[in-house]
């Protein structure tokens, strides 16, 4: 499917160019520590790959401030400081009350912030609203539609609103086999995520945020919706993905942010996390190895017979250099998953 | 204003629209229907045989006793149980614009493209006022019909109907605009229709405890369920500048309101 390029009018675009390149500039000079997500210290930093969608849009899609939100005692979200460059997947990831809705909703001017402030293309969402919602679509993760309506009604009437594109409606509805004639009250509830999807996807704007997109839809149609949203990011559009489903936040982002108690505890590439992750080798020689055995910076070593266990901490490149003097008749590398990396920064009495 | 917008809540309440002003229609065509059945019973006469204050409106006219009975079954079976659909219609329609979507969900979507707050819901307010508006022409329609079929013995003005028509619709949107302000300030559907609701009863209260109370008639000044004369209208041709007054200031008040708070109401789920 070939998305069309976004026709949306950017205001002022000159400017906000200019002075998001100066922000962008500020950020090159990391002064915080790499543990603080300041996202756009490590983005710049790493050099990650941007696809620009036109040279002249300036390179971050989202950017906050400090935004919190408190009600009364509670702090939904604190601090948050984010930078999100346009063409990447960037995954949200929290359980449910993390602040993952919260910032969502704050990003759409649903609500005001307590502190802070947050831009969508250099549009303060809540000095210039419509301008900056003009850039995004949503599909909100308590997805309720009209009933009433058949999905055709339901799409058209929105795309109305959004002035999406009909050629784009189509596409989807073919990639999600969904059937438009039908009632969306007799569908089944992976059938009406499937319409909250294309509603939200019909329109044509440089940025997308879904909230828990693929409740509920089948393994074969999540497949599809993942492909659907990697031809966006090819397409040089920016996502942004919030979810707790870690092996979809692991397939499709290219950087996730981790939100704790509505706060942003760390935000790196999925690459970046995985490989400063660590990992639980088991090594079988070809004969016992000596019981001084070495092998710098592997800890917890277990040695058995011709085999040795242990963990290492980030490269592995040392260690398969100490391992090639000796012969190695098999080597396992567990890989932890992202759930790994996930829980240790939740506790089980987090995750209550 | 946003066309779209106002179309789509068009059509999401068209199913409540139609069957109100059918009914409007319906009960206002019977009514007239009814007359050359009703005109037996002197109403003026039993009106007048009703304890102080239960009689309601009287019409005190220099009219034959055949166009007293009529206005007086008018006042009595017609005009204030059209009052009480409006005000019921008002303040479910007013508070639905908003705490329906709300409750639904639907809102987040409906305020996530982009328009202004205040866009939207002007739009939402210009569907209250095209459904209020159609309800009204319904009952005036309906009126119409049957005076010019069933009502021959008494002269009855059309444009009196119209005028007491535009009154209606004014009281209909003064309900309306306090049914939004419930809904820009609770949101919740419940909560809000439940107050509303509460609202009219007590005004409806009011009204009452102002007919019976002795010197009570400054009590009829915080009931808007007294800011409608229709008989006067009728009667006298007398446009009730006091009421029309009263009920556009009460919709301009509540309908900025209304935009003032929702352009700055959190969306809290």
């Amino acid at each position: 499917m070939e998305w069309q390029p976004h026709r949306r009018k950017q205001h002022g675009v000159k400017w906000k160019q200019i002075k998001l390149h100066l922000q962008s500039l500020v950020c090159l000079f990391p002064a915080r520590d790499r543990k603080v997500a300041c996202e756009g210290d490590r983005y710049l930093a790493l050099g990650t790959p941007v696809q620009l969608h036109k040279s002249t849009m300036p390179p971050v899609a989202i950017q906050t401030w400090n935004l919190t939100k408190r009600y009364g005692a509670v702090e939904a979200l604190t601090d948050l400081n984010l930078q999100i460059p346009q063409g990447q997947i960037f995954g949200f990831l929290g359980p449910n009350g993390a602040g993952k809705t919260t910032t969502i909703r704050l990003l759409f001017g649903l609500m005001r912030p307590t502190e802070g402030r947050a831009e969508v293309l250099g549009h303060d969402v809540h000095r210039v609203g419509p301008e900056a919602r003009q850039s995004m679509s949503l599909l909100p993760s308590d997805n309720s539609l009209y009933s009433f309506m058949k999905v055709e009604q339901y799409l058209e009437a929105f795309g109305r609103i959004t002035q999406a594109s009909r050629q784009r409606r189509a596409d989807l509805l073919e990639r999600l086999e969904l059937d438009p004639s039908r009632k969306i009250g007799d569908l089944s509830m992976g059938n009406q995520q499937k319409v909250a999807i294309v509603r939200a996807l019909q329109d044509d704007v440089p940025i997308y945020v879904v909230d828990e997109p693929t409740r509920g839809l089948d393994p074969l149609i999540q497949q599809e919706f993942g492909r659907v949203i990697m031809d966006l990011r090819n397409d040089g559009r920016t996502v942004l993905f919030s979810t707790h489903v870690l092996s979809e936040a692991e397939a499709l982002c290219d950087r996730v942010g981790i939100l704790r108690n509505g706060r942003l505890v760390q935000v790196d590439s999925v690459a970046e996390l995985t490989e400063a992750r660590v990992r639980h080798l088991t090594v079988t020689f070809d004969q016992a190895p000596s019981a001084d055995l070495a092998i710098p910076g592997a800890t917890d070593l277990h040695l058995q017979d011709n085999q040795a266990e242990f963990t290492v901490r980030g490269s592995i490149d040392q260690i398969l250099k100490t391992l090639a003097r000796y012969t190695v008749v098999d080597l396992s590398i567990n890989e932890p998953s992202l759930e790994e990396i996930f829980l240790r920064h939740y506790g089980s009495e987090d995750r209550e | 204003m946003n066309v779209p917008i106002l179309r789509m809540t068009l059509r999401t309440r068209r199913l409540a629209i139609f069957w109100f002003s059918i009914g409007s229609f319906g009960y206002s065509l019977m009514i007239m229907g009814l007359w050359p059945f009703m005109e037996t019973i002197d109403w003026a006469a039993m009106v007048e045989a009703l304890p102080e204050g239960m009689a309601g409106e009287r019409v005190v006219a220099d009219l034959s006793p055949t166009e007293q009975s009529f206005y007086q079954y008018l006042s009595t079976e017609w005009s204030s149980w059209l009052q009480l659909v409006a005000a019921y219609f008002g303040i479910w329609i007013g508070a639905s614009v908003v705490a329906r979507d709300f409750g639904n969900g639907t809102l987040d979507v409906l305020l996530s493209p982009p328009i202004s707050r205040t866009t939207f819901i002007v739009a939402r307010m210009s569907a209250l006022l095209l459904g209020a508006t159609l309800l009204c022409s319904a009952s005036l329609v309906g009126a119409v019909i049957g005076v010019l079929l069933w009502v021959s013995d008494v002269d009855v003005r059309l444009a009196d109907l119209a005028l007491m028509h535009v009154q209606l619709l004014l009281f209909t949107l003064a309900t309306g605009g306090i049914g939004l302000v419930l809904a820009t300030l609770i949101l919740q559907p419940g909560r809000t229709y439940g107050v509303g609701a509460l609202l009219m009863v007590a005004m409806f209260l009011l009204l009452i405890v102002a007919n019976f109370a002795s010197g009570g008639e400054w009590i009829k000044n915080f009931t808007l369920f007294s800011y409608w004369n229709p008989i006067d209208q009728l009667v006298h041709s007398t446009f009730v500048w006091k009421d029309i007054i009263v009920l556009s200031s009460i919709t301009l008040t509540t309908s900025t309101a209304a935009i003032l708070i929702f352009r700055r109401r959190d969306m809290v789920v």
